[in-house]
């Protein structure tokens, strides 16, 4: 019998390699919450449509770090993070972007979803999943957070504590790493 | 106004107000679904845009699977204030409609004929069955977007069947383990999305009939047994006194039901259904029931090979492309779909949307 897995929701979506190639033990890991493990994976590129029309993409931002965060209307542990992502927003400022992503959902769920949530961050929609699976990604939520260049260095396939997160640590490695090199 | 009747076949007696009182629920709990009469019926879609943002289009399903032994279409004609034409896509058929900007009220409504029969396979006996052909079993036994024939379904799959052999034994392994393995979860939205891949990776294989019937096919297809699933819609009660397997009122909005067939070169398409052997488990009085209740054991046996057809079949496609659309493809046509102003509308949503469904018995006496 296999194990019930309360969701996290099963979703749409499971990042394959994940769970089998993560390495521990780097300064970044140690620094942010437990649901973030370290992350060494290709960025593919997007570019997608809010439900406004306007396009977002990935983009070389030296000073910020970018969180990708897939999600479901209909997965009650990514309804639960979407405040702790405006928190964050608010919090730390400039030096985070957040880009949620909706997976394969009609685009007047997700208005009616972001009447209620008003997230201080741009939310776009993956209709035919075609991201999310250039990510690898099939639970939900998922998110992945990247340094500048932008190069994936943390993941979660689980909620994340976002109100523990703290950017500038990563930063401070990333510049440390970068000046080792 | 357009009024479009092209598709309108002569239905004889059944056309007129011949509705019957629904039939008399069977008082055993003894579910053993066979061949018999023929029944009747009429289904009324009505869409409503109701709040449409510029130009605006629709998608319904039309029940269209041709099976002469246990379902046949009779046709459907519409009425619309907007520009209504029949299309194919990908085997499914489909009223696309198309309003102007302008339209400040988009309407549609769809009316369908059917006839149904409940269906059987005597699986103990050979059977005969015409060859499936070339293209047939490639297309049945090919990956779809949602549902991945390789890696986690291969691996899952060949775990199901054991050291069984024959396709019949490894359909009914995949069956027993699908039922054994998944259970119903009430708060997936609409039937489910049919992931399979993702319910595997995740270990959590709860869902409703996309999600389950539609592991039961992707297992079959890994292990070369061809398979489809059915998307249709329950259009009346269960006569074996299954609440939970019949549609109880004449309002069938959100009644949608997908089931599954594999196919065996003995006998042809089997129908199957364990998405409903975890609906009765679920939800039959007093709910939760075990597996060796009488209500469960007698749907569980009877659901390899046979189905109650108190229920319309739209299409066995998937990943069907809506012609003209802005957002692509669905992983399978059984809900209205619609897009105002390149927005696409939620059709799990219809008080929104907004639909209606309904349907009547047309049976002749």
């Amino acid at each position: 019998m296999i194990d019930r897995i309360a969701p996290a929701c099963r979703g749409v979506l499971v990042m394959v390699p994940f769970l089998a190639l993560l390495a521990f033990g780097d300064a970044a890991a140690r620094a942010e919450p437990a649901q973030l493990k370290s992350w060494d994976g290709p960025a593919p590129a997007f570019a997608l449509a809010d439900s406004q029309g306007a396009l977002h993409a990935l983009s070389t931002e030296p000073s910020a770090i970018t969180i990708l965060h897939f999600f479901a209307t209909w997965c009650e542990p990514c309804r639960e993070e979407f405040p702790a992502l405006s928190r964050l927003v608010r919090r730390v400022g400039p030096s985070v972007r957040v880009i949620a992503i909706s997976v394969a959902e009609p685009d007047l769920r997700v208005r009616r979803f972001l009447k209620t949530f008003a997230p201080e961050f741009p939310v776009v929609l993956d209709r035919d999943r075609a991201t999310a699976r250039a990510w690898n990604v099939s639970v939900l939520p998922t998110s992945f957070v990247l340094d500048g260049a932008p190069k994936p260095r943390l993941a979660a396939e689980t909620s994340v504590d976002w109100d523990r997160f703290e950017p500038r640590d990563l930063l401070r490695t990333e510049n440390k790493s970068a000046s080792a090199r | 106004m357009a009024i479009d009747r092209r598709s309108l076949m002569a239905t004889g007696a059944a056309a007129g107000a011949l509705a019957l009182a629904p039939r008399i629920a069977r008082a055993d709990s003894m579910f053993a679904p066979t061949p018999g009469a023929w029944r009747s019926f009429e289904v009324t879609t009505r869409i409503d845009i109701l709040m449409p943002e510029g130009a605006t289009q629709a998608w319904i399903p039309l029940p269209a699977m041709n099976a002469p032994d246990w379902f046949q279409p009779k046709g459907s004609r519409w009425m619309t204030n907007g520009k209504a034409h029949e299309a194919q896509s990908g085997g499914a058929d489909l009223l696309h409609v198309e309003w102007a900007a302008s339209e400040q009220k988009p309407y549609v409504e769809i009316v369908s004929k059917m006839a149904t029969r409940d269906r059987a396979v005597d699986l103990t006996r050979p059977g005969k069955a015409a060859p499936l052909s070339d293209a047939e079993r490639k297309l049945y036994l090919a990956a779809t977007d949602l549902v991945p024939t390789d890696g986690i379904v291969k691996h899952t799959a060949d775990r199901a069947i054991g050291l069984a052999k024959s396709d019949i034994d490894r359909a009914r392994a995949i069956y027993e383990w699908v039922v054994d393995n998944s259970y119903r979860r009430a708060s997936t939205r609409g039937c489910g999305t049919g992931d399979v891949a993702a319910m595997l990776k995740s270990g959590n294989l709860g869902g409703k009939c996309a999600d389950l019937n539609a592991l039961f096919v992707g297992l079959a297809r890994a292990v070369g047994i061809p398979a489809r699933d059915v998307y249709g819609l329950r259009i009346a009660p269960s006569q074996f006194g299954y609440k939970s397997l019949g549609a109880n009122s004449e309002m069938v909005t959100k009644a949608q039901h997908c089931r599954a067939e594999v196919w065996l070169d003995s006998h042809g398409w089997v129908p199957m259904d364990p998405a409903d052997v975890r609906k009765v488990i679920l939800e039959e009085a007093p709910g939760n029931l075990a597996a060796k209740d009488a209500k469960v054991v007698a749907a569980r046996k009877a659901l390899f090979g046979s189905w109650e057809t108190n229920w319309l079949a739209y299409s066995s496609a998937h990943d069907v492309v809506l012609p003209g659309s802005k957002t692509g493809k669905v992983g399978f046509l059984m809900y209205p779909q619609g897009e105002t102003n390149g927005a696409q509308l939620d059709p799990l949503d219809p008080d929104n949307f907004r639909y209606t469904i309904r349907r009547k018995e047309t049976t002749s006496a």
